[in-house]
């Protein structure tokens, strides 16, 4: 962006606002305008010199922002050369204003100029000539109703919960009654007009001297969907990928899939010394993979059945003092609980789950936790396998 | 205004654009309360990083919102509302996602909750229950999801640092007129180098900087990718010099301002406690508080160094 003094970025902020700029010597700007061109495209930006801004909170942005003029019963700020302060001063007084604050270049304002704060107009000034800087400073007896604050969703709409304060502007010997929904409102202490249900969920209107403001309160529950933020291999797997959203670690449900809308599945976190899971039904086995690059990593795996049991990957050659038979699931009994996936149970994978039931059992591997009625369950589940392997055989 | 009417605002929007957010943080006037120093990408003491930013690291941190860049899809998305176990905590969750009051009000109905403000943050909402399968089937029949030893589980799924597989390949911009540092693992700090160096050493990873762009270039082994700031640091540093420490007794895990760790595994230690870290000024370090002793052990292996 080209500048007299130089380039500026703009940076933005909003669809129709940039960043805040800090050009050199900013009083000179303002006190004679400026003119920015974009190099590349042209356009111009025009700020046009003037000896008084009048500034306003309240708006669409934290902080102070221009405004056509002061407005009766809004706090302001109105920021003047020096040259100008006592005309300033004057008019301000005129309009009801008292305690302002004056802040100098000592305390931030642009060399040569002042800042006035905590400018509160209380009655309105007949303007002396259209052409007048200073009618900038002079409130009009016009009659305006705000909706402040709250958690605004929408152009008229807020979040039930969280409306927006109702307060009127203006000459108070012109405003006249304050209606909301037909009912006479009151105001508090600090001027927030409310009426027999003013804050229930629907639709809502303001009236005052002729003037009119609708609003809306509406009432929105956080949507429940889960989805994939980010996507990673499965660590130590062949295949899958695992998703996080927030502090959710998911698994997809297709290995090849990797969408955000993508289903996904919950996971199920094993330690890596037991990595062998077993549902209830004979057939139901999951072998994981301890992740290979970092030491002592839960193996995570997203199971197609509940399982009940993680039993170390190969019992005979374990050691029964540092390893464990884990009750990991519901204590489903053998041969009962959830069978979702009876399709894929095969005479091998009945061999398998026999096979790992009778070698944790035949080295005598102890059961966490160590309840009693764990260990019967763990007891019934040895039966069950050496009376199913003596079957298939 | 708060963060937790931002939080609300969000929660009840779902998604939208980076616009439509810094919006939201200018309408809802969320002031500047973050510590300054809380600056993953500036770096800089004092930064002048927009209060938008600030609250975008604090939101993901926390896993109450998801951003991303580029123009494709959402630039945020809030996480639906989670309930995060916190290891070794018993049965006592973290509430993270989207949330209303109508919704804390009924877990309030069904569970404890211990609603903390911290400075910085939206609220935190601790709910506890007689036992964690309890507690979970409570927060289940609210529609919130569950998610076992959170900080652990993303733990053992993000890739460690130096996991090649994950990172883009890329060029580094070969026109002129880009301010080029390079990190020194030694010192800790980006020093100016001329554009033209870029690529003659092995290994290193470079920032460019023209206006308001800023780039993270990792070249490694003869390749150069592009990678996020948190990610290359930790690559180009050998086992000690990122000087993590972690205190057993206070289980405060700290490493220093400049070297925070990527973005999941530092949401993986923010879980522990469901508190941002704090910066300690005296020590240019950065504390992560209740932290676990397994946690810190497995973090350190993903970033590739001892911990003291």
């Amino acid at each position: 962006m080209w500048a007299p003094a130089g380039t500026v970025d703009l940076i933005a902020l909003q669809e129709d606002w940039y960043q805040d700029v800090a050009p050199p010597d900013l009083g000179a700007l303002l006190l004679e305008g400026v003119l920015w061109r974009d190099e590349a495209t042209g356009q111009e930006w025009l700020r046009s010199g003037r000896e008084i801004f009048v500034l306003t909170s309240g708006t669409a942005h934290r902080g102070l922002v221009t405004c056509p003029r002061l407005v009766l019963g809004r706090e302001h700020a109105v920021l003047c050369t020096t040259t100008r302060l006592a005309a300033v001063e004057g008019v301000l007084r005129e309009a009801g204003c008292e305690g302002w604050r004056t802040l100098d270049d000592n305390d931030g304002a642009p060399r040569g100029w002042v800042l006035l704060c905590d400018v509160l107009p209380r009655r309105p000034v007949q303007w002396t000539d259209n052409s007048d800087i200073l009618n900038g400073l002079r409130p009009l007896p016009q009659v305006e109703i705000a909706l402040e604050g709250g958690i605004r969703l929408g152009y008229a709409s807020w979040l039930a919960e969280h409306p927006p304060s109702i307060r009127v502007y203006g000459d108070p010997d012109h405003t006249g009654a304050v209606q909301i929904d037909g009912h006479n409102a009151t105001a508090s202490a600090d001027g927030c007009y409310t009426a027999p249900g003013w804050d229930s969920v629907g639709p809502h209107q303001v009236w005052c001297n002729a003037t009119t403001r609708t609003f809306s309160l509406v009432r929105r529950e956080p949507l429940p969907q889960s989805w994939a933020a980010f996507s990673f291999p499965t660590p130590g797997a062949r295949d899958g990928r695992i998703a996080i959203c927030g502090p959710l670690v998911r698994a997809f449900t297709d290995p090849q899939a990797d969408g955000e809308e993508a289903a996904t599945s919950e996971i199920i976190q094993v330690g890596p010394a037991n990595p062998v899971l077993l549902g209830s039904v004979p057939g139901q086995v999951l072998v994981t993979h301890p992740r290979p690059d970092v030491r002592g990593a839960q193996c995570i795996v997203s199971s197609p059945f509940a399982p009940v049991w993680a039993i170390p990957a190969q019992p005979l050659r374990c050691d029964k003092r540092e390893n464990r038979v884990r009750l990991i699931g519901e204590p489903w009994p053998p041969g009962e609980g959830s069978g979702e996936v009876t399709a894929r149970i095969t005479r091998p994978s009945i061999e398998q789950w026999c096979s790992a039931i009778r070698d944790a059992g035949r080295k005598g591997l102890a059961v966490e936790p160590a309840d009693p009625a764990v260990t019967e369950l763990w007891r019934r589940y040895r039966r069950y396998a050496r009376e199913l392997w003596r079957g298939l055989r | 205004m708060s963060l937790d009417h931002l939080l609300l605002w969000l929660s009840a929007r779902g998604a939208g654009s980076w616009s439509q957010f810094r919006a939201a943080v200018e309408e809802l006037h969320v002031q500047r309360q973050l510590n300054s120093e809380d600056d993953a990408e500036a770096e800089r003491p004092g930064s002048d990083l927009p209060v938008y930013h600030e609250v975008r690291f604090a939101l993901q941190r926390l896993a109450h919102v998801e951003f991303r860049h580029g123009n494709g899809g959402h630039a945020w998305r809030v996480v639906p509302p989670t309930l995060a176990f916190m290891r070794g905590r018993g049965a006592c969750g973290l509430f993270c996602g989207a949330r209303s009051v109508a919704l804390l009000e009924r877990l309030g109905e069904t569970a404890n909750l211990d609603v903390s403000d911290v400075e910085g943050m939206p609220q935190r909402v601790v709910v506890r229950g007689e036992s964690v399968a309890n507690l979970a089937a409570r927060a289940s029949a609210l529609g919130l999801h569950i998610q076992e030893s959170a900080p652990v589980a993303i733990l053992c799924v993000v890739p460690g640092v130096r996991e090649t597989a994950v990172w883009a390949p890329a060029e580094v911009p070969a026109t002129p007129g880009w301010t080029v540092h390079r990190f020194s693992p030694l010192e800790l700090r980006w020093t100016a180098i001329q554009q033209d160096e870029v690529g003659r050493g092995a290994t290193g990873l470079f920032r460019f900087v023209l206006k308001h762009q800023r780039f993270y270039y990792l070249c490694w082994r003869g390749r150069t990718y592009q990678v996020p700031v948190q990610v290359g640091k930790y690559a180009v540093m050998r086992r000690r010099q990122a000087a993590l420490s972690y205190d057993a007794n206070t289980r405060i895990f700290s490493v220093p301002a400049v070297c925070r760790p990527p973005l999941l595994i530092e949401r993986a230690l923010v879980l522990c406690s469901g508190i941002l870290p704090r910066f300690d000024p005296a020590s240019s370090r950065v504390e992560y508080s209740e932290v676990p002793r397994d946690v810190v052990r497995l973090a350190a292996q993903l970033l590739c160094q001892e911990v003291r």
